[in-house]
């Protein structure tokens, strides 16, 4: 048990890590980067609020079982569409 | 049709492979620029929505492309463009301070040292058990919370600045340059990214393992090689 925490552990620590490398650090060749939530376009969104609620909720989605931090699952990143 | 750019690189290094596929399963091009080659591939949309499985396939390209043996200019998630013409366009613009950061990066990769820190939460539990706590009235709990936070993200910094010092101290020899950064949240711990000669990353993750020992250390994670995506900027 203690040592399959340990790897659920460095799981999110690595998926995190990746987070962090590519949604936050890259060149950046046209201004700002735009990404989208619900078709509405967020400038400079505040990616370590976006990279800090992933990490809790793929925390939180280990400690249930669930398989969505596995390498087919596909959660969104940013806050579900508004009225959900 | 809006494309995805995934990474730059120069004029003359080898092509995708065929069978690479990105984000949204999507194939990976050549799109030459002056004297830039960029990775791209087909998008539906041009502005994208960040999944997991997208930062994956986004990643993954710039993986394949470091591991070709030319160092990738990696692009931040989120590059896309109306057009070719209008990606051609924005890097040759460019083109000399792309071609700059390339001859930067040449031959380097990225490591990353995840440290996550000891002793945060377990003075935090002491400071909330406060029996005194019991018999104040709303507003001075509120302050002695606000109170206690403050001193847990000052001793979290110390430690992790520390932490952060001597790590820099074990693996100087190996590392050209440095980047690092604190969090108290949602755990308290330190990353470091450090840009590493490809033929010293067998030193390095020796001389950086030895900071397991240190006090303060509850998890230490080395990852890499990378991409340098930290590395990567432009401005200035």
């Amino acid at each position: 048990m203690r040592d399959e925490h340990a790897l659920d552990e460095t799981e999110r620590l690595v998926l995190g890590d990746l987070l962090n490398r590519v949604l936050d650090k890259g060149v950046v060749i046209s201004g700002d980067v735009t990404i989208s939530v619900a078709d509405i376009d967020l400038i400079r969104l505040g990616l370590n609020l976006i990279l800090s609620a992933a990490e809790t909720e793929l925390r939180h989605a280990a400690g249930r079982g669930d398989p969505r931090i596995g390498d087919d699952a596909d959660p969104p990143l940013l806050p579900s569409e508004p009225g959900r | 049709m809006p494309i995805h750019l995934y990474c730059l690189l120069s004029r003359d290094a080898e092509p995708p492979p065929a069978a690479l596929r990105g984000v949204d399963g999507a194939p990976v091009e050549v799109l030459r620029a002056g004297r830039l080659a960029a990775w791209v591939g087909p998008a539906a949309v041009v502005h994208v929505t960040p999944t997991v499985r997208a930062a994956r396939e986004h990643d993954t390209v710039n993986a394949v492309a470091l591991a070709s043996g030319e160092t990738p200019l990696p692009a931040r998630f989120g590059q896309r463009f109306a057009t070719e013409a209008e990606c051609v366009s924005n890097l040759e613009a460019r083109e000399a301070a792309l071609l700059a950061a390339l001859d930067r990066l040449r031959g380097l990769v990225e490591m990353g040292v995840h440290v996550e820190l000891a002793g945060a939460s377990e003075r935090s539990s002491a400071l909330r058990d406060d029996p005194t706590d019991l018999t104040w009235s709303p507003g001075r709990k509120y302050l002695a919370g606000v109170q206690r936070r403050l001193y847990m993200e000052r001793f979290v910094q110390r430690q992790a600045h520390f932490l952060q010092q001597r790590l820099s101290a074990l693996v100087a020899t190996h590392v050209r340059q440095e980047t690092f950064s604190v969090h108290t949240s949602p755990l308290p711990r330190l990353i470091v990214s450090h840009l590493v000669p490809r033929d010293a990353l067998s030193p390095y993750r020796q001389a950086a393992g030895t900071l397991e020992g240190e006090p303060g250390v509850r998890v230490i994670l080395i990852t890499g090689p990378f991409a340098p995506y930290s590395f990567a900027s432009i401005d200035g």
